[in-house]
């Protein structure tokens, strides 16, 4: 399994994914940079320049046609995915963590903002929901020329600690946060209550991820541990214990295909850059792990990083995966013909 | 002669009388059985009697009567209770109980005997059976001292273990644990962590050391007034040894004897710094001040044993005085103590493990030489000398059976700068002892028998390249009178240490507290080495075979002192790992502050070394059994294992079908249905079919020839 190594980040990554159809890989860091990359062989096609700051995040739609980013410059932008043309701009008060469109195919206008308080006369740390402005409704362009404006429809401020992701619930009816304090939350999407709270970890939960059906939740803690929760149900139903901090996860989409089923899950993290000289080994555990989804068990490992891994995600076929490290490589792997014809990955 | 018995047939009898037979006893001697029972009316096995109550008038009796039979009732069902009284119905204080059964009125006995009813009175109970007894006793009758002692029962269950797996003691941060090793489970399976006695009321079965006796029979815990031992099963407190602040403990080989230590320096002279107990009654038979010299180096032990724990011995620096353990006292020279006397110096001295002889080295001194001397107890004879010039140092090294022994010299060339090694090997078996030198031109690092064989390996290291080997020798046979090199091979520098398998053949090189490198290898019988894997484990400072040869345990331990840096420096990889003898890992497991692991000694072996053999030879038969109950749980492992998993897969399943319907029905399904159809038609996908063909390759060849 030679990886594709992709050298376009200067400094560390914060996020990677791919398009729905799985030919591109989208990815953004620390340097305020977004690129994006041919996934079958690795080779970059172009950056989606304009972000004054730290790039925590991002997403496309499923038609590949529209990109968002977040950026610690207290705005979200939106990129025409072939031009790389600056589509619109979402102007917040404060750097922005996360974004992500909602769910809904073919009419994904709207967006789920997660930001962070800057100061108090900005205002406080918010999740919000954002209709994206598009020149087809409205051709104002805004006094700076930054693309149609925006429309704030929900602001929810009572947040109980810092928000590390947001994600659209079953048919965009909830929110479903992650948080610093380990609290998950499930909100209403109208009112903007939180419908269901709990605390899944006992520390920070740097990434979560949900299955495409929205039911399916994977959140990984810094306590080492990660849990897959059954939203339906509102439970916990597993639990996957490692030997390191993680940050990063990623469900397999094989889980339930219709054939070659992978009953998968990647997880990722590793010694955080100031533990490290703590080490007798001098092994920061930055290998990213594969566990099996049902029995909660270790299949194997991925060495390679030689920082923590800060994001990871599935190829869309769960044929393969993308780390994002914090020293500033994404590694590209496209899995072996074992993985499929192995009994033992079944 | 019996009578001559009546035999009623059913013929015999009238007809319509036939049942009648159904009355008459078939056994014949019936009437001597009414005999025996008559006999019986002059025991009273059930019966006690209980004095020391209050005497009391008819109008208490009734009161008293109920008070005691409550009492009396504890101890099992009461069939008769008389209190008995004089002619004036004046109560004596006095009372005949009598129990349903013997067992019960015994425990009553027991029980009663000495019970406090109230401040003034004190039952006392006998059996009436052995009222006889106790009024005939004579005026100067003591009872028979109490000594206490305790019962070696079930010493050696574990070694009828149905899969005949090893024992080990763990003993880590404040736990003592006593785990089976299970090769089928993998993970040990705990047998005792002494629950009882943390229930008792203390946080840990011991918060000091504890550890093994020689063959295993018991298990020794320091405390801070002193030692415990546990034993059998359910790992019971056998006996316990009074040594306040103890710090070490030795065991005679035969487990009789006990020496313990309490740390006191020899300058202090207090003289009940080591202690020798016996181990079943826990009597201190002998107590001493701290010897001067510690024989094997180190602070401990003082007192070296004789492998059949007649005699042990300890030395100063000029002489060696042997005690005989019976006696507790020094052999004795017509009349007198008399030490071996050693008026050059005394360097380290050593039994051999099998047989009451000494190994003695004498250092060079001026111009007498070294001197090694082999001595014969208690008749004193020397049975070899050995002088050598111009040694720098030595170390002895006996074979585990006694039958050679080789002394490991260091000696300097004339100029002093530089030394070599010499072994001096002498054939203990053989008429007069013979000796026989193997010189070095190498450095020897390490020198170590191979157990229970004639073979040594040695670890030598090139002066000028610093490479590092192994060598091989063979001690030839009997009469044959030379030590032949087998074999030697390079391995790397970092190997310091060589395990041999208590039988022999295989053996571990391990590199100890460096980078933990494992080599597991063989030494074939005719001498063909062959190392079968490689591995590492980080840190490691102790290897030790289990007493089988099966298992390799490897570990990284801390001192239970507080060591400074180095403590700490293994404490971040304190742990240990079990190995197959051919380098198979079979559990590894961190244990933070782990101080000692070990596994269960065993006794010698009783079998005969002939029928080792003929087991070894025929071990495929022996082996079918033990193959077969492995076989068995293996499967049955398996099957629960594949159970629990379909099970565990099945409910996961269940969840995700619910979670399709709770998709499927959602009222806004078919909007978003339409969604991703909308979406999959405005991509625009095209199939496109494309044909390549290429040629590989033509040839032309005529088929037929017109």
């Amino acid at each position: 399994m030679r990886p594709y190594l992709l050298n376009g980040h200067s400094r560390p990554l914060t996020y990677v994914m791919f398009n729905r159809d799985g030919d591109l890989l989208f990815t953004c860091g620390k340097d305020k940079k977004v690129n994006v990359w041919y996934s079958s062989n690795g080779e970059r096609i172009g950056t989606y320049d304009g972000h004054n700051g730290v790039v925590w995040c991002l997403d496309v739609t499923y038609d590949s046609k529209r990109l968002i980013t977040a950026g610690a410059d207290e705005c979200c932008k939106v990129f025409d995915m072939e031009t790389g043309e600056q589509l619109a701009e979402i102007k917040e008060k404060g750097p922005c963590r996360w974004v992500q469109w909602c769910r809904k195919p073919n009419d994904q206008n709207k967006v789920v903002v997660a930001r962070d308080r800057f100061s108090e006369a900005k205002g406080p740390a918010a999740i919000s929901i954002w209709k994206v402005g598009s020149s087809a409704d409205d051709d104002r362009d805004d006094e700076d020329g930054a693309g149609p404006k925006s429309t704030r429809i929900l602001e929810i401020t009572d947040l109980p600690s810092k928000t590390t992701t947001v994600h659209w619930g079953a048919y965009d009816e909830t929110l479903v946060s992650s948080h610093e304090d380990g609290l998950l939350v499930v909100w209403d999407v109208f009112t903007g209550t939180p419908v269901w709270e709990i605390q899944a970890h006992d520390a920070s939960i740097p990434s979560m991820c949900l299955s495409e059906d929205r039911y399916l939740c994977l959140t990984a803690c810094k306590d080492a541990s990660a849990k897959l929760w059954d939203l339906l149900n509102k439970k916990c139903v597993k639990e996957y214990k490692t030997d390191r901090g993680l940050n990063a996860c990623s469900i397999s989409p094989r889980y339930n295909a219709r054939e070659n089923k992978r009953y998968h899950i990647l997880l990722g993290g590793g010694q955080s850059a100031e533990e490290v000289t703590t080490t007798a080994a001098g092994e920061g555990k930055f290998q990213a792990l594969l566990y099996h989804m049902v029995f909660a068990e270790e299949l194997g490992s991925v060495k390679g990083h030689f920082g923590p891994i800060n994001t990871i995600a599935f190829m869309p076929g769960g044929d393969g995966y993308a780390s994002g490290g914090e020293e500033g490589y994404v590694r590209l792997h496209h899995f072996d013909e074992s993985y499929w014809s192995n009994k033992y990955y079944d | 002669m019996p009578p001559e018995s009546v035999k009623v047939q059913l013929a015999d009898l009238p007809e319509g009388e036939e049942d009648l037979l159904e009355y008459l006893s078939d056994r014949e001697e019936c009437i001597e059985d009414y005999e025996d029972e008559g006999e019986k009316e002059h025991t009273f096995p059930n019966t006690v009697m209980v004095g020391g109550a209050p005497c009391v008038g008819p109008e208490k009796q009734e009161k008293l009567q109920k008070i005691v039979l409550k009492l009396f009732e504890r101890f099992g069902e009461v069939t008769e209770c008389e209190m008995i009284t004089d002619d004036n119905k004046q109560g004596l204080g006095f009372f005949f109980v009598t129990y349903s059964s013997a067992d019960d009125a015994k425990l009553a006995c027991d029980n009663l005997n000495g019970h406090a009813l109230d401040r003034s009175h004190t039952f006392k109970a006998v059996m009436l059976d052995n009222y006889d007894q106790i009024i005939t006793r004579t005026e100067d009758y003591r009872p028979p001292p109490s000594v206490p002692f305790f019962v070696r029962e079930h010493l050696w269950w574990w070694l009828n273990d149905e899969r005949q797996r090893e024992q080990l003691l763990l003993r880590y941060a404040d736990e003592t644990e006593i785990y089976w090793h299970d090769p089928v489970e993998r993970a040990p399976m705990l047998v005792y962590n002494g629950s009882r006695e943390r229930a008792k009321g203390s946080k840990v079965w011991t918060e000091f050391r504890a550890m093994w006796s020689p063959r295993g029979s018991y298990v020794t815990t320091f405390h801070r007034p002193g030692v415990a031992l546990w034993m059998g099963e359910g790992f019971r407190k056998a006996m316990k040894y009074e040594h306040k602040e103890v710090k070490h403990l030795e065991f005679s080989p035969d487990e009789e004897y006990i020496i313990s230590w309490d740390g006191t320096p020899h300058a202090a002279k207090y003289d009940k710094a080591v202690k020798i107990f016996r181990t079943q009654t826990g009597e201190v038979l002998r107590s001493f001040p701290t010897p001067m010299v510690a024989p094997k180096g180190g602070e401990f032990p003082h007192f070296l044993w004789s492998a059949d724990s007649k005699y042990f011995a300890k030395c100063s620096d000029k002489d060696i005085l042997v005690y005989e353990t019976a006696t507790m006292k020094p052999l004795m020279v017509e009349g007198k103590t008399a030490p071996l006397k050693f008026p050059d110096g005394l360097d380290r001295f050593e039994w051999s493990p099998t047989d009451p002889v000494l190994s003695i080295w004498t250092p060079e001194r001026g111009n007498s030489p070294g001197r090694l001397v082999l001595i014969e107890i208690p008749s004193r004879r020397e049975l070899a000398t050995k002088n050598v010039f111009q040694v720098r140092d030595a170390q002895l090294h006996w074979q585990s059976r006694g039958d050679y022994f080789c002394l490991n010299v260091t000696r300097t060339s004339k100029s002093k700068k530089t030394g070599h090694n010499q072994l001096e090997i002498f054939r203990l078996r053989e008429k007069n002892v013979p000796v026989e030198m193997v010189s070095l031109r190498e450095n020897l690092k390490l020198f170590q028998w191979e157990n229970s064989g004639s073979r040594f390996a040695v670890l030598l290291q090139d002066e000028t390249t610093h490479a590092q080997m192994i060598r091989f020798y063979q001690m030839k046979g009997r009469g044959k009178g030379t030590c032949e090199i087998i074999t030697s091979f390079d391995i790397s520098s970092q190997i310091n240490q060589v395990y041999w398998s208590p039988l022999g053949t295989h053996f571990v090189l391990a590199s100890l507290g460096s980078d933990g490198t494992l080599l597991f290898g063989n030494l074939s019988a005719d001498g063909k080495p062959d190392i079968v894997h490689k591995d590492e484990h980080f840190m490691v400072n102790e290897v030790m075979w289990d007493p089988t040869g099966r298992y390799v345990i490897t570990a990284v331990t801390v001192p239970m002192v507080s060591g400074g840096a180095s403590a700490w420096r293994y404490n971040m990889e304190a742990g240990f790992a079990i190995w197959s003898f051919q380098g198979r890992l079979q559990y590894k497991a961190q244990k933070e502050r782990l101080y000692h692991v070990a596994w269960r000694p065993r006794p010698p072996a009783l079998v005969s070394p002939e029928k080792i053999d003929e087991v070894k030879k025929n071990l495929k038969e022996y082996s079918k059994n033990y193959d077969r109950i492995d076989e068995e749980l293996k499967r049955s492992k398996r099957e629960e294992f594949q159970g629990a998993r379909k099970e565990k897969m099945d409910e996961f399943l269940e969840m995700l079908r619910a979670m399709d319907d709770a998709r499927k029905d959602h009222p806004s399904y078919d909007d978003w249905e339409d969604g991703w159809d909308d979406l999959e038609d405005q991509i625009e996908w095209e199939e496109i079919e494309e044909q390549f063909e290429e040629e590989i390759d033509s040839k032309m060849e005529v088929v037929a020839d017109s």
